[in-house]
């Protein structure tokens, strides 16, 4: 009888420390709480967006709002399950594609958006192109933000040594490739054993031949990829392998590890978009500069791929979305435009260039932000609006090419075939 | 303690870590293969119920099959080449060698370290252009060689079954220099007094007494083999263009990037009978023999 029990004791006193686990809840703060999950990891990215938010608290002083950083391969995995689970923050800054945003928005994750732009004015200061990728079966679901640019960063140190110029259309860009290579440089620093390095250099190609319109149609026309104009594109691209311009044994080499061949003056340009520019920046200072693709077919105008990435919504799991909105319209207000510009991210707002001229930035930045707010604009970044089915065969076709065992046609075919099941 | 007699306490002791294994494996296992039956990305609420169309599209999916055979690969190598270094070195540390405790724990050490930390040391090791490898080569004349490792198709699974073969045959060594101490010294002088030489002693007397030793020794890398993930998503997330890919970064990749949870979860239903059809035959032989 003792032993029993002495039994039932143990066993009551150990699921009590399992059910216990958690913790004493804490006395609850008497500010209204708002919960932000962004994937800023930069440190200074990370930076900027504090203080933002402590500004937001500074003058809301009865709200307060709690900030998780994730990474970006993270948040893939984390999201949707934190979702699923009521476990999500209030707001959450997320990739705009189909593999997040679209899958969110389709399982009633994500709030739409079209009452709040009108409540707030958010189409007065914001591009709509901001807004094209936030759009999933015709209802707006995130306000976009982060605007990139994909161009071409170069030493100017090193093209000062081999007494080259910025090349002003796509010949002279060759030309300059294999100066640099005969000079002992690596001409760019494409690196891809990440795979996804290379769906920016599709981009650059597709813009630039195929042209934003066609492209535009193909994408969001329910079009096809299986046209002449994209089998060039590729074989443009494979061109660069095939004349050694690119990283040797560019598959082995990581895409950070490319960063750092630039960084450490090995190449002499790198074709990547804005999220490397603070590590570039820190290595070389104003040795970098930056020029925009040059222009390949006279009929097409020079084009760089760019827009909006990622965006911020509003989860279903948000008891107080009236509260979400108004942070969210601070967030993205030219009051804080300098702020994001600090920590290298272009926020999706408006700016013209005098604002721009008004703000501390390093010279070379305040030239990109100037393109990106320019008239004319930027084509698009393919990958962003293709399935992920879609970008899985591009990444292993693509792979598979600079290996030299499938061609352009192939690539195209297996591609176009991925689109027309998944679009 | 007589069957009609049994003390019930003991079922209270046990009954903690069986919640646990229930809601942390069990109910996970029922739930992974009921979504295996149904089309579901992973967020949403609506799942749908395809029967058996996953496995269909299993069976003739060439990638799933190419990651299969990897496994196997992975088997074979990682199981005979650890086998084999760990027995060598277990012989020698057997016997008369001066500080073997250094040498225990030194070759031990890859298998305590994380795989995660493996892969990324490894990593920087086979780099095309500052990694050690290359250096190397390049230092003896060999430049010829040195190449992208994990990059090239012809060499990228073979360096990674080299990394999976060091991880492994610091505990091969371990655990069979255990069984070794545990042969009785006497049968190795009887051996002698007939005559015997160290290599018959190892192959008539070592060997067989080792049997169970091995056969536990096998299943268990087996098991492990088939399992692969940290080291090859690691280094090489499968690629390039899937030639390093197995089931479980298959699996990872259909379910948790592409969203197809239930295409996943099927694969992942598939390696587990596998592993469990590998299990059940291989210990059947293993107490057939015995028998």
């Amino acid at each position: 009888m003792k032993k029993r029990f002495i039994s039932m004791f143990v066993w009551m006193l150990f699921t009590a420390a399992v059910l216990t686990a958690g913790g004493q809840e804490e006395a609850k703060d008497e500010k209204t709480e708002l919960t932000f999950w962004h994937t800023f990891q930069d440190a200074q990215q990370a930076a900027a967006v504090q203080e933002i938010v402590d500004l937001y608290m500074e003058k809301n002083t009865d709200i307060s709002v709690e900030v998780t950083v994730w990474d970006g391969d993270q948040a893939k995995t984390v999201f949707g399950p934190a979702l699923a689970t009521n476990e999500a923050p209030d707001i959450m800054y997320t990739m705009s594609n189909d593999e997040m945003l679209g899958v969110f928005a389709e399982a009633g994750y994500v709030i739409p958006l079209e009452d709040a732009y009108e409540k707030y004015g958010w189409d007065d200061i914001l591009p709509a192109h901001t807004k094209t990728s936030c759009y999933k079966n015709d209802r707006l679901y995130g306000i976009g933000h982060e605007l990139d640019i994909l161009g071409v960063y170069y030493n100017k140190v090193i093209f000062a040594e081999c007494g080259l110029e910025v090349p002003e259309d796509y010949d002279e860009f060759l030309n300059v490739c294999e100066v640099l290579k005969e000079n002992g440089y690596i001409p760019i620093a494409f690196a891809n054993q990440n795979g996804w390095p290379a769906y920016h250099q599709q981009s650059f190609f597709y813009n630039n031949i195929v042209g934003k319109e066609q492209l535009h149609k193909d994408m969001f026309e329910a079009g096809s990829f299986d046209r002449p104009e994209y089998v060039e594109s590729i074989e443009y691209f494979l061109e660069w392998i095939e004349k050694d311009y690119v990283i040797p044994d560019t598959l082995s080499v990581t895409y950070n590890d490319g960063n750092a061949m630039f960084n450490t003056g090995k190449a002499g340009m790198h074709t990547t978009g804005l999220w490397a520019f603070n590590s570039f920046y820190d290595a070389l200072g104003d040795d970098i500069g930056f020029f925009q693709f040059p222009q390949i077919k006279d009929d097409k105008p020079a084009i760089n791929p760019g827009g909006i990435g990622s965006c911020f919504t509003v989860t279903s799991n948000c008891e107080n979305p009236d509260l979400a909105f108004d942070f969210l319209d601070f967030l993205i207000s030219s009051d804080v435009a300098e702020i994001w510009l600090s920590g290298s991210i272009i926020p999706g707002v408006h700016l013209t260039d005098q604002q721009v001229d008004s703000y501390a930035m390093p010279p070379l930045f305040r030239d990109i932000v100037k393109a990106v707010n320019s008239p004319a604009g930027f084509g698009f970044n393919v990958d962003i609006y293709m399935t992920a089915e879609v970008n899985e065969v591009t990444l292993n076709v693509l792979q598979e090419a600079i290996a030299g065992k499938k061609t352009a046609e192939q690539v195209i075919a297996e591609i176009d075939a991925a689109w027309q099941i998944s679009k | 303690m007589s069957a009609g007699n049994r003390n019930p306490d003991g079922y209270v002791f046990i009954l903690p870590a069986l919640i646990l294994y229930v809601l942390f494996m069990f109910i996970p296992m029922i739930k992974t293969v009921l979504i295996s039956f149904q089309d579901w990305g992973g967020s949403g609420t609506v799942k749908v119920w395809v029967g058996i169309d996953n496995y269909i599209r299993l069976f003739t999916d060439i990638i799933f099959w190419k990651a299969f055979l990897h496994n196997v690969i992975w088997v074979i190598f990682t199981v005979v080449v650890p086998l084999i270094i760990g027995l060598i070195l277990a012989n020698i540390l057997n016997g008369k060698v001066k500080a073997k405790i250094i040498f225990r724990v030194t070759y031990f050490l890859p298998y305590i370290l994380s795989l995660v930390v493996v892969g990324i040391v490894w990593s920087w090791i086979y780099n095309p252009i500052f990694g050690n490898l290359n250096s190397f080569l390049t230092s003896i004349g060999l430049e010829s060689l040195a190449c992208g490792w994990l990059g090239n198709e012809n060499t990228a699974l073979l360096s990674l079954l080299v990394v999976g073969s060091w991880t492994a045959f610091g505990l091969c060594m371990v655990i069979i220099l255990a069984g070794m101490q545990s042969i009785d010294p006497v049968v190795y002088e009887y051996c002698t007094l007939e005559g015997g030489n160290s290599f018959q002693k190892f192959f008539y007397i070592t060997l067989p007494m080792l049997k169970n030793t091995l056969a536990s020794l096998i299943l268990f890398l087996t098991i492990g083999s088939m399992r692969v993930f940290d080291l090859v998503y690691i280094m090489t997330k499968g690629g390039p263009y899937h030639t390093t890919e197995t089931m479980a970064t298959y699996l990872f990749t259909k379910a948790f990037r592409n969203n197809e949870v239930g295409y996943g979860a099927s694969v992942a239903v598939f390696l587990t009978l596998f592993v469990l059809m590998i299990s059940f035959f291989y210990t059947r032989y293993i107490n057939k023999k015995d028998a």
